[in-house]
């Protein structure tokens, strides 16, 4: 699975995007050509992924988004669009037209959906107006930045639009050298005793969590893990993960990198590959030599068992290169 | 040069003509000039001979192109003006797929080599024609295709004519580029409805006629005027034309002399394609040592 960058235009401007290193250093006019995506797709067919996400900036912005999908669909691909939501009425019309008439197992939507309070009226509006016509396709995406977060609304909207009764749950990663919102690891502990406040509202709505990469098992009492675990599972049967591997993220340049928050780091050619696992092995390998300098987001990780055992990854690698201090344990590093 | 054995000669006709009471088991090609005539066509002119394809010459874009059930089980080359929506052709990729048909989209439109490339990609055999020799072509694009045809490890389908040339191409023997898009003298003969015989669909259209009748066709071999015509390309090489020390000569014949000499693209073009063509032969060759 990869992620491909269709466009680097986006409609919003959040403050803890840890695309914008990215961004920064790109041409935002800059969009994927169809010869570029269908050498993409045949990359990963080769490989026999079946499944490409595309991202952006706001991929829905890309004037040949629908047609996209519809291509990859028709070459057996699942689909997965990380989208904001907000599309012009226009948009919305074509990808409703054409892409309800895919099967609905051949495509979803990852929607990250910031607090109300961070939208205007009308990107609100917009948003609902793409979660009724698409809301048993939509996953919802939150990205924790803050400590005193609220996810309240959005057990509200997945009750109201009928989504996926799932929270992809994201942490803020940081952009080494630049001053992006991230939760800091020191933190980590609240952060997830705040998560842990909002359990009773999802087992009451039947929601489920699962962790993007960058959660630290340590992080989590035992207790807090078996809840965790437990409504994890509640939903699709996925177990929770402590992970931070190589995403691959392709931009319409066709460079390829880890993922955002290294996008800084080794970003090559996607030609200079010549399948996905050449690529796999090349992004491994510089994780494995970060983490042999050092292993983990605290300093702990070094003699960690589960971190031993491949049950934790040690936190974001982002975290790492962004010169942490490593904090000893008790003073809000690990438990 | 020596021709390759199996490759039939084949009467070209075009529905309407008349013909089709006269001209008995025979190989035609039958041309009609919509999609809606193709059916009619081949019931009428396969009760007394074998319709090895029906062509057809169509107006209308791919996008708005509709293939019935019948129309599935005859084969079809479809030469289209354009292509049309890229979402429709997608949408209509799999009525194509399960047809015996391949599309071609003239190579004068840049956007036609994206379609082609998304249409091969999807597994619907198509190709590139040239429409009018004096409309221009990006032979750049061309290449890129060709390269896309040639060396994509991915599944696709046939890209033509560069599957026909890249499969088929023999440093001991004649190949004819133009043969998918039926022009091909040793090939393909087109007849009119007063049985004169062009070598090519431009030759009958300017009365360029080798022979008149139809019994004339099964001895062709003997006529002196097609002799002449199938040795002419001898000429490039006795009047030391540009042709006559260009290694793509191999895959192009000298078949567009008048564009490769005012685009030198089309020299590398032929030269990349000859390049894909020996990779694709010496592969075969290793192929069958192995299985020895």
């Amino acid at each position: 699975m990869a992620n491909i960058l269709l466009t680097q235009q986006c409609v919003r401007s959040c403050p803890y995007c840890f695309a914008k290193q990215h961004m920064d250093d790109s041409e935002a006019q800059q969009r994927i050509s169809w010869e570029d995506l269908i050498y993409i797709a045949d990359l990963f067919e080769v490989d026999r992924s079946n499944h490409l996400s595309l991202l952006g900036g706001e991929p829905t912005l890309h004037p040949d988004y629908v047609d996209f999908v519809l291509y990859l669909a028709e070459r057996k691909f699942h689909v997965t669009t990380f989208t904001c939501g907000i599309m012009s009425p226009k948009r919305l019309e074509e990808a409703v037209t054409h892409l309800k008439q895919l099967d609905d197992k051949q495509y979803n939507f990852v929607c990250n959906l910031n607090h109300p309070d961070m939208s205007t009226d009308k990107e609100t509006e917009r948003i609902e107006a793409f979660m009724k016509e698409f809301g048993q396709q939509t996953t919802l995406s939150f990205n924790i930045f803050h400590l005193d977060f609220d996810m309240q609304y959005l057990v509200d909207y997945i009750t109201k639009f009928n989504l996926v009764p799932h929270i992809r749950l994201g942490l803020a990663h940081p952009i080494p050298g630049e001053n992006n919102k991230i939760i800091h690891p020191k933190d980590f502990d609240t952060m997830v005793e705040r998560l842990e406040s909002f359990m009773p509202q999802m087992i009451e709505n039947n929601v489920s969590v699962g962790f993007d990469c960058g959660f630290a098992m340590c992080n989590f009492t035992d207790a807090q893990l078996g809840k965790f675990l437990r409504l994890a599972r509640s939903g699709d049967g996925r177990s929770i993960k402590f992970v931070c591997n190589p995403a691959l993220d392709i931009g319409p340049d066709m460079t390829v990198w880890s993922c955002f928050p290294l996008s800084r780091y080794h970003k090559k050619s996607i030609y200079e590959f010549n399948s996905v696992q050449e690529i796999l092995e090349y992004y491994r390998d510089f994780h494995k030599k970060v983490r042999e300098e050092q292993t983990g987001i605290f300093k702990e990780c070094a003699d960690c068992h589960f971190k031993e055992c491949g049950l934790c990854a040690g936190g974001c690698l982002a975290h790492i290169l962004n010169k942490t201090e490593v904090m000893p344990a008790g003073q809000g590093g690990a438990r | 040069m020596k021709q390759k054995p199996g490759k039939e000669k084949m009467i070209v006709v075009q529905d309407g003509s008349g013909l089709e009471k006269k001209i008995t088991k025979k190989t035609l090609v039958v041309q009609v000039d919509t999609i809606e005539k193709a059916v009619p066509a081949f019931g009428k002119w396969s009760s007394e001979n074998r319709v090895f394809c029906v062509v057809v010459h169509e107006e209308k874009p791919l996008a708005e192109i509709e293939l019935s059930e019948e129309l599935k089980i005859i084969p079809l080359a479809l030469f289209l003006k354009e292509g049309g929506a890229p979402k429709t052709v997608i949408e209509k990729s799999r009525e194509f797929r399960e047809a015996n048909i391949t599309l071609y989209l003239p190579a004068h439109n840049p956007e036609n080599f994206t379609l082609l490339q998304i249409l091969a990609s999807l597994d619907v055999a198509c190709g590139v024609y040239l429409e009018n020799e004096a409309k221009p072509v990006n032979w750049d694009s061309m290449n890129d295709l060709m390269y896309y045809a040639a060396y994509s490890p991915a599944n696709h389908a046939r890209v033509e004519p560069f599957d026909y040339a890249v499969s088929n191409y023999d440093p001991q023997e004649y190949l004819c580029f133009t043969t998918p898009w039926f022009e091909n003298p040793r090939r393909f003969f087109y007849m009119d409805e007063n049985e004169n015989i062009a070598l090519s669909r431009k030759k009958m259209e300017e009365g360029d006629f080798v022979a008149t009748g139809i019994s004339s066709f099964d001895s062709l071999d003997d006529n002196e005027k097609y002799k002449e015509h199938l040795t002419m390309w001898t000429n490039q090489f006795i009047d030391n034309q540009r042709c006559a020390s260009c290694p793509a000569w191999r895959v192009c014949g000298g078949a567009f002399v008048s564009i490769c000499e005012s685009n030198p693209n089309y020299f590398q073009f032929f030269n990349d394609l000859l390049e894909a063509a020996e990779q694709n032969r010496v592969k075969q060759e290793q192929d069958t040592e192995w299985r020895l």
